[in-house]
């Protein structure tokens, strides 16, 4: 509570009180008396602070609305900006003077403008606020956590920081597309249905003629072509076409490969934007839009329909898809405390507080008989007792012997090199003699129990002793909000897969990104995950099931680099969905750092051995500003690696295109041109295709 | 119908204000030269007192001082300046010479005009100072490396009587403490009598000290340290009860929570090992298993 400022105030004002009461008060009064003053008037301040702090500080509310388009809003479009107004009011009378109010920005929102903190002289009459413009690039969920308070005095003394938790999640759904988006189909053909509707050459209900047959007893009267069947001179029916609405089912895959970057810049973030463009897309063309969410282990669906609840719900089901984390299961808990520890404190700084969430010095004792040898190091200290006991039960053993003997010589060595006959021990004579022999009888003990301090206190200091308080405190915590008692403490400080379950699940509530080894040990890349394959044939192959006509399917899915082994359950289910007539169109997320299989190759530089020697000489040394070959061997061979992994992406992703063409599925590229567009196309053709004759 | 188009000229002519942290700005703005006249006010007082001392060096290198430690806002000024003080006081010539000693200023030194107007001038400067600082410099210690930046007290906060009241409590204060100071010197202990404090004649105290007796000296630093200690003492507890009453829910349980685990922690930890210890043989038996 106490600043620098106060401490060192404090401590002068009193030390030159006791120096003005004590030896300068004979000579003059009035240094005691200034000081006095100036001491009773901090320990004012003091009390006032406290009052002040027990009085409004526990008693600050808060409320937040969120403002888009001109009226308060439950969720917020992506892309667009918002408006963030709080209302910060106090329930107490009491007035706190000089307030620093902070509302901590989500991670997933970009300020646009105001200030996301306030100054505020805070009481009941007069509440603070704050306001500020804000804006989510990708859709996703926007968790605000609340505002924090920085409450000072007016001289700067004394310092209290509150965290007023108002822990609120607004889904950010995807950008609605504008009313030029809603048509983004092409009309290619003069012949094409109404919107909805494409015509399936199947006998129904439709308005196109399909074909001419013999009248079968029990048609419909009004069926019959009469002139056909004057023409023929028998009865014929007339046969329609049936009126389907196309069908589009997204297959989205969230696994943790897709999760992986940048807050609102993930894969996964760009691929739930093209889904949303592609359904608003096909619903602003009355198709059926349906929805299928798959990761590692389970898929989620929803029927194609077409209804705007419906498109509310898909839209609300992409954001929070959007919004998922990369799981933090091989990160180092470490790294998860060097991460979590200061959120914790900045969340929580009532619960974080040392006063009552400590570590205890006993805690970070290291026990001795943890160890094997431990227990030699307590033979060795009981050897004084043992010894004798050995000689009462055993009688007098050789070792016992050497060992008594050897005492006893070294006592007179001792003895006569000291050279006095006796010690002083507290104005006592000690023999010499007696002094020494007791010395070394009890040299094992004391021996020993040094050894046992020295090693035990090691635990107090270190880095070790460091990252065991901050885990422990971070325990406590998690163990008050998931009730878990002290058991819960020790679980999560011993078990290192449980606390990283439990941070990372702190973090990404919080939405706090984690950086993920994406490499493991062995280097290889940890979120090839080859189930996701199996996982996403199964959803597809439910799909199918549902199916009534010709449907098109889209994967939005990270398969590139999936083994074929694993990749074979997928190829099938495409094969079977052909099979049916139905469309596949796969679109693959396509990193960043990698350059399009269709563009320029990176030049590989050639390795220094390689390179023209005429070439070196002729750029001197001035042109030099890093000399290679004092570079690493590391940084050297980066750029070898990174062409090596390009090229096999590269050579993943046309293997990956090779097998799935071969089924007739088509493979696309997110950033191949517009993703949106070459779905709606395909919509489109499968539309239009049925209506050319 | 044409709009006449906005005047520019007008909005040019309109300087921004100059920032708070400079001289200018600190002159400028009504609050801090408030605060700065005050502050000057006080130095004034000060001077005056001193020369009344005869101590008109000392007078004026505590103006001096204390007027550029409120206009170059530097913190270690206070402190200087009340170590100055200090020897001025003790050294009114500035000379430092053998000082007489005598009894009569602790029996007499109590509720002199010139004394109670010193200690209200000092503190009515040293606040001037600290406010000063709080809304040009900082005013809220640093956080985090990410929250490293100025926190100053905004100038709007400043709340019209916020002098006056100072003024007042700082009147309050300087009355208290020349009490506080009567009561030190005038308070002798007795450890045979049932309460072993009481207040002394004058001529008792501030005569012959018999021997076993405590000094004066002992006495008063005994007096301050136990009205500091049982004070400090007594706000606590009244601060600490009221602040369990404001305990959350949470902060509840993590005050059980912890009361339990330093209790039982010894042997939770040996659980976990056994547990850890389980763990690694299921392990390895399922290894074992694998491989054959």
């Amino acid at each position: 509570m106490l600043t620098t400022r106060g401490w060192w105030f404090l401590t002068f004002a009193t030390l030159l009180l006791l120096f003005g009461a004590t030896v300068l008060a004979e000579i003059t009064v009035v240094p005691a008396i200034v000081f006095a003053t100036l001491v009773l008037w901090f320990l004012f301040e003091w009390a006032l602070f406290n009052v002040r702090m027990n009085a409004a500080a526990a008693k600050l509310t808060i409320t937040r609305r969120l403002v888009q388009g001109g009226r308060e809003v439950p969720m917020v479009w992506a892309g667009l900006p918002f408006d963030v107004r709080i209302r910060i009011t106090s329930d107490s009378s009491a007035r706190l003077p000089f307030v620093l109010f902070e509302d901590r920005l989500p991670q997933v929102a970009e300020k646009l403008d105001g200030w996301h903190d306030e100054y505020a002289s805070i009481t009941r009459e007069e509440p603070a606020f704050i306001r500020y413009q804000a804006r989510t690039p990708a859709p996703g969920l926007l968790r605000f956590e609340g505002v924090k308070a920085r409450i000072g005095d007016l001289h700067g003394f004394f310092y209290h920081r509150v965290f007023i938790h108002d822990e609120t999640e607004y889904l950010v759904l995807p950008p609605l597309a504008d009313d030029e988006g809603k048509q983004r189909a092409d009309k290619r053909f003069n012949t094409l249905p109404p919107p909805g509707i494409h015509r399936l050459r199947r006998p129904g209900s439709g308005g196109e003629l399909l074909d001419l047959r013999d009248y079968r007893p029990g048609d419909p009267p009004k069926m019959i072509a009469w002139k056909a069947s004057a023409r023929r001179d028998r009865l014929i029916t007339k046969e329609y076409e049936s009126d389907v609405p196309v069908r589009c089912v997204l297959l989205l895959d969230t696994s943790d490969s897709m999760r992986v970057g940048p807050p609102a810049r993930t894969p996964l973030a760009k691929m739930a934007g093209i889904a949303s463009g592609v359904a608003q897309a096909a619903a602003g063309n009355r198709d059926l839009v349906g929805l299928s969410t798959f990761d590692e282990e389970k898929h989620d669906g929803v029927k194609p329909a077409r209804t705007k609840i419906h498109m509310i719900g898909l839209l609300r089901k992409l954001a929070e898809a959007a919004g998922l984390q990369p799981s933090v299961k091989h990160v180092p808990p470490e790294q998860l405390t060097a991460r979590a520890y200061p959120l914790a404190q900045e969340l929580y700084p009532e619960l974080m507080n040392s006063k009552v969430n400590s570590m205890r010095l006993g805690r970070l004792w290291r026990p001795l008989l943890d160890r094997w040898w431990g227990w030699l190091v307590v033979m060795w200290i009981v050897s004084p007792v043992l010894f004798p006991g050995s000689l009462f039960f055993l009688g007098n053993t050789l070792v016992w012997r050497l060992w008594a003997e050897a005492i006893a010589y070294i006592t007179v060595s001792f003895a006569k090199s000291w050279g006095s006959p006796q010690l002083w021990f507290f104005f006592l004579p000690f023999p010499t003699k007696l002094f020494f022999f007791l010395f070394l009888w009890v040299l094992p003990i004391w021996t020993g129990l040094l050894f046992w301090f020295l090693y035990g206190a090691r635990g107090w200091f270190g880095s070790k002793a460091g990252e065991l308080s901050r885990r422990k405190r971070l325990c406590a915590l998690f163990a008050v909000q998931d009730a878990t008692g002290p058991a819960g403490i020790e679980r999560l400080i011993h078990d290192d897969l449980a606390y990283g379950e439990r941070v990372g699940r702190f973090l990404q509530e919080r939405q706090v990104r984690m950086p993920v080894p994406l490499y493991d040990d062995r280097g290889r890349y940890r979120f090839r995950c080859g189930e996701k394959a199996a996982v996403a044939a199964e959803a597809l192959n439910r799909a199918e099931i549902r199916a009534r006509d010709n449907e098109l399917y889209v994967l939005l899915a990270d398969l590139a680099e999936v083994a074929d082994d694993d990749m074979a359950p997928l190829l099938r289910a495409a094969k079977f969905a052909r099979a049916r007539h139905h469309s596949v169109m796969i679109i693959i997320p396509w990193p960043a750092d990698i350059p399009g299989p269709d563009e320029a190759p990176s030049v590989v530089p050639a390795p220094e051995s390689e390179a023209p020697k005429k070439k070196k000489k002729k750029k001197g040394k001035k042109a030099r500003l890093i000399d290679e070959s004092t570079l690493p061997r590391e940084i050297k061979l980066m750029p070898l690696v990174q062409a090596a992994l390009v090229k096999q992406y590269h050579e993943a992703f046309r293997k990956f295109r090779r097998r799935f063409g071969q089924v007739g599925a088509t493979v696309v590229r997110v950033n191949e041109g517009d993703a949106v567009q070459v779905v709606l196309d395909r919509l489109d053709r499968m539309r239009g295709l049925r209506s050319r004759r | 119908m044409s709009v006449a188009p906005a005047t520019p000229e007008v909005e040019a002519t309109e300087a921004p204000p100059p920032p708070i942290n400079s001289m200018r700005g600190m002159v400028t703005d009504p609050a801090v030269r408030n605060y700065l006249i005050a502050g000057f006010a006080a130095l004034a007082m000060i001077f005056l007192l001193m020369l009344s001392n005869n101590s008109d060096i000392g007078g004026l290198l505590l103006a001096l001082l204390g007027a550029a430690g409120m206009l170059f806002r530097k913190p270690a000024a206070p402190s200087f300046f009340l170590l100055i003080l200090l020897y001025f006081l003790v050294f009114p010539f500035g000379v430092p010479d053998e000082p007489i000693r005598s009894s009569f200023e602790l029996r007499k030194g109590h509720f002199r005009v010139a004394d109670v107007l010193l200690a209200f001038s000092v503190l009515v400067y040293l606040a001037c100072h600290y406010r000063i600082y709080v809304i040009t410099a900082n005013g809220l210690p640093y956080e985090m490396r990410r929250y490293n930046r100025h926190a100053r007290r905004p100038t709007y906060l400043v709340r019209t009587g916020e002098i006056p009241r100072f003024l007042q409590i700082a009147g309050v204060v300087v009355i208290v403490a020349q009490f506080a100071w009567l009561l030190a010197t005038n308070v002798d202990a007795d450890p045979e009598a049932s309460f072993p404090f009481h207040i002394a004649e004058e001529s008792e105290l501030y005569g012959r000290r018999e021997r076993g007796e405590m000094s004066l000296w002992q006495l008063r630093l005994l007096v301050l340290f136990g009205i500091g200690f049982f004070g400090i003492l007594l706000a606590r507890l009244v601060f600490g009860y009221w602040r369990l009453r404001l305990m959350t829910a949470p902060e509840g349980a993590l005050a059980v929570q912890e009361a339990d685990w330093s209790e039982t922690h010894r042997e939770r930890v040996r659980i976990e090992k056994w547990r850890e210890w389980q763990k690694a043989r299921e392990k390895k038996k399922a290894d074992a298993k694998e491989n054959s």
